[in-house]
């Protein structure tokens, strides 16, 4: 088998890795630099507020416009500024991503360095005057931040996992939203909003990633000087903790006019990523609802053509794992039995071999093929560096090649049913609370 | 077996035409773990009409038949083809667009088998009344799904005041009233007449033995020789805008969205020339409306208030074209005005703006050939708009300012030909 490109993981300064993924398949360079820390109430809407910022403009690009125009001339480079979150570590999160001068003749070489010298600028000298952000771009974004927030709203798959999350983990920083709260917005003010940047500058754990077909060595060379600035030991940066259930189950129920409602079931699994039994819990979800040929897929769709997407999906660095089904309101108590029993019959051990064996092969490949997919593999790596493991996808697939079925059934065990929530369209009665 | 090199992509393409007319594209990559499949088939959700084969005479498909079947594929006499795909690591996946079914396919071993399963799965068609039952209902709730999406209703509202009640539109999978007049008949003709490796190419990308990928292609089509039919496919027009119409809907969304719609009237372009119009079209909306544009300077978070959800997409193949344009403003109204205005001066700065809105069109086309799926992507769409793998980047190259200011002047400068305002209701956040 092919090698999965070439890793190399070299500390830059204090709290500052740089990671090196060479691939000799692609055809651009993709430099990735997060700033981030544990989601915390308050904060959170600030790093938010920034990452819109820094896409506003820098001192010598100060406007849009003139940002935009510089990087189309990049030959059609590719940069954004987002803020997200992994488990309960939010990050701001800057990408730019550059043609590989090996595609340009040679009058347009030098991309690469004018790439570099902007993203230190959108860092160092974001437009203003030095003193704050530019007041007006502040509040624009304010109000465009509000409005993303309220715009969750229109995607409902994406609304009522949110607030299961909110609801299940109350006082967790995991309920917590990367984007913020717009409450805390009117009191964020450019000058203070850029002394909080530069403090995440100072003592921030950064992460900077770059993937692409070039040398090591000189990739390294060439981001020696890239941190010139001090920096401070960062504050330990995200301790993922599991919370115990602490039970009763409970059920919540939200009304929306809408054609169909999503049901989502909150389980606590008492796993971490890193923990011995991580591997049979992403084993067990991929048989129960992972994508595919999963239980619920077979027997909500499938056999009782109940809905046309139902799966499974693992928050790793919280122990949560999560069933999402669109359904009719009226056969929520159906659909919630079924999806019980499954857990209840993989929690005794009814779990055919073959479905292992298929949920293995499917792991296996797309394991092994993380590392040819940029933005999965990008999300790999900035877990494996917060959990200070450095594990491959390779070694995490020879765990699993050692799962067993005992293995299976222990971790099932371990599901404990947490909140169930439904966003529904119809009327109250109808499904009979 | 044909073999062509692109320098300037640094990739190699083969082709072969085998049997009855099956294409087989493929891209050797050998550095690469990954492996991607694309099989397409020449039916999509605006045919809707056979002829028989003896007496010409015509038969109407319900609309939503293309997208039935490929869920249907997928139900094997021993369950669901996927489980199959899975225990060889084959994650597979399918899809119906306005003209076209296609399946694909990646994994990283077991290529081969993975490519055996493949074309069970598209050419092995086993069909109960139970199945189609069952279906309906799924797909049911597909539509559903739909319904609930507010930039998707806008879309398929603006298809119709464009185009009036035509197949293109309606959603692909059809409606509910269409989906219940589709039988196991309808199936079984449409199969028959479409199903064919005449209306049919597989594009593949990663790291394969091609002689042994073309032996392969053909010993299936082989194993799975297609059944007679009395039926066949109708050509497929293109689809000409018929209205101009503004449409205004409410929907359960917090904030008001607006889209705009141009079509092109003209007769039926295939090949590089579509692709050349295409990027015409792509580069002087970058010009007009983009993110460097002088609208966006002036109009993001300040005058319409557009945010960074405002944007422009092509839509372009031989039977139809048309753009759409917007994005979320509470100044619909004014949005269309500004729009019209602006369509109608910007000819004068295509010149000054040429570059840049080239050169970031070549950033994006090299940027959507990095991964196997891309790569099988990109075939497949070149291939099915009648051109050359590379005509891309040809087309990149040739590309003038004038052809830029020609589908100004002959099309979006014109106005657009239908809108859509979207007006939130109801219990609202």
């Amino acid at each position: 088998m092919q090698p999965a490109g070439e890793l190399t993981h070299i500390p830059l300064a204090t709290g500052v890795f740089l990671h090196l993924h060479r691939v000799p398949l692609y055809k651009t360079v993709r430099i990735d630099i997060c700033i981030g820390e544990q989601l915390r109430q308050g904060r959170n809407s600030r790093l938010a507020l920034i990452s819109r910022l820094l896409e506003r403009g820098t001192r010598s690009l100060p406007d849009l416009q003139s940002l935009n125009r510089f990087i189309d001339e990049l030959y059609g480079a590719h940069y954004y500024a987002v803020v997200d979150k992994l488990g309960e570590y939010q990050f701001i999160r800057l990408c730019l991503e550059l043609i590989d001068e090996k595609y340009l003749a040679n009058s347009d070489k030098g991309i690469f360095s004018r790439g570099l010298l902007f993203l230190r600028e959108i860092l160092l000298a974001p437009a203003g005057d030095g003193r704050q952000f530019k007041p007006d771009y502040l509040s624009q974004e304010k109000h465009f931040l509000s409005r993303q927030i309220l715009d969750s709203f229109n995607d409902k798959t994406e609304y009522a996992q949110q607030r299961c999350i909110e609801e299940m983990c109350r006082g967790e920083s995991i309920a917590l939203s990367a984007f913020g709260d717009p409450g805390d917005f009117a009191a964020v003010d450019a000058g203070q909003l850029l002394d909080f940047h530069r403090g995440l500058l100072e003592s921030n754990r950064i992460d900077v990633f770059v993937s692409g077909d070039f040398d090591p060595e000189y990739m390294q060379a060439t981001f020696e000087g890239f941190i010139n600035w001090e920096r401070h030991e960062p504050d330990s940066v995200v301790q993922p903790r599991i919370k115990p259930f602490l039970g009763p189950a409970r059920e919540i129920f939200e009304f929306q006019e809408l054609q169909q409602a999503q049901m989502v079931l909150g389980y606590r699994t008492s796993i971490l990523y890193g923990m011995e039994d991580y591997p049979a819990l992403v084993l067990l979800n991929l048989v129960l609802g992972g994508d595919g040929q999963s239980r619920l897929f077979k027997h909500l769709r499938e056999e009782e053509g109940l809905c046309y997407y139902a799966a499974s999906h693992v928050e790793a660095l919280s122990g949560l794992l999560f069933v999402v089904a669109a359904i009719e309101s009226a056969t929520y108590h159906r659909a919630k039995t079924i999806v019980e029993r499954q857990i209840e019959s993989l929690r005794r051990g009814y779990i055919e071999n073959f479905e292992i064996e298929s949920a293995r092969s499917l792991l296996q490949a797309r394991l092994l093929g993380i590392a040819e997919d940029r933005e999965v593999f990008f999300r790999f790596q900035l877990r494996e560096g917060l959990v200070g493991g450095g594990q491959s996808p390779e070694k995490l697939w020879r765990s699993v090649e050692q799962v067993g079925i005992d293995d299976l059934v222990r971790v099932a065990n371990h599901l404990k049913a947490d909140t169930a929530y439904l966003l529904h369209g119809g009327v109250g009665a109808k499904i009979a609370i | 077996m044909n073999k062509t090199v692109d320098p300037r992509i640094g990739e190699e393409v083969y082709h072969d035409r085998i049997g009855d007319g099956f294409d087989l594209w493929a891209v050797p990559r050998s550095l690469s773990r990954q492996k991607a499949a694309v099989l397409c088939v020449d039916f999509g959700s605006v045919d809707v009409q056979l002829s028989a084969l003896s007496t010409g005479q015509t038969m109407d498909l319900p609309p939503g038949t293309a997208h039935f079947i490929e869920h249907r594929l997928f139900e094997k006499n021993d369950g669901d083809i996927s489980d199959r795909f899975n225990a060889l690591g084959g994650d597979v996946n399918a899809s119906t667009s306005f003209t076209a079914t296609v399946f694909s396919l990646t994994c990283v071993d077991n290529f081969l088998a993975n490519l055996d399963l493949l074309f069970e799965l598209v050419l092995d068609f086993e069909i109960s009344t139970v199945g189609v039952d069952r279906e309906r209902e799924v797909i049911a709730r597909e539509l559903y799904s739909g319904s609930d999406d507010p930039e998707w209703m806008g879309f398929m509202h603006g298809l119709r005041g464009l185009y009036g009640e035509v197949p293109m539109a309606l959603d692909m999978a059809g409606t509910a009233e269409t989906i219940a007049a589709i039988d196991i008949d309808i199936l079984r003709a449409a199969y028959g007449a479409f199903y064919r490796p005449q209306h049919m190419a597989l594009f593949l990308c990663g790291d394969f033995n091609y002689r042994e990928i073309a032996d392969s292609v053909e010993g299936n089509l082989r194993k799975y020789p297609c059944g007679e039919t009395v039926w066949e496919r109708t050509p497929r027009p293109f689809t000409f805008p018929a209205l101009q119409t503004s449409v205004g809907l409410q929907l359960p969304i917090n904030r008001p969205y607006s889209l705009f719609f141009f079509a092109e009237d003209r007769a039926v372009r295939t090949g590089r020339e579509l692709l050349q119009r295409e990027l015409a079209f792509e580069l002087a909306l970058d010009i007009a409306f983009g993110p460097a544009s002088d609208f966006f300077a002036e109009h993001y978070g300040e005058g319409l208030n557009v945010g960074d959800d405002f944007g422009a997409e092509v839509y372009a193949e031989p039977s139809f074209f048309f753009c759409a344009l917007g994005g979320y403003t509470e100044h619909g109204k004014r949005l269309a005005e500004v729009v019209e205005a602006t369509l109608s001066r910007i000819e004068g700065q295509v010149e000054g703006d040429f570059r840049r809105a080239k050169h970031k069109a070549y950033g994006q086309l090299v940027r959507s050939c990095e991964q196997v799926e891309e790569i099988a992507d990109l075939l497949c769409s070149a291939v099915g708009n009648g051109a050359e793998p590379w005509d891309y980047f040809d087309v990149y190259e040739d590309i003038a300012v004038e052809h830029v200011q020609q589908a100004l002047q002959r099309c979006l400068s014109v106005g657009p030909m239908a809108s859509v305002h979207i007006h939130p209701k109801g219990l609202v956040g």
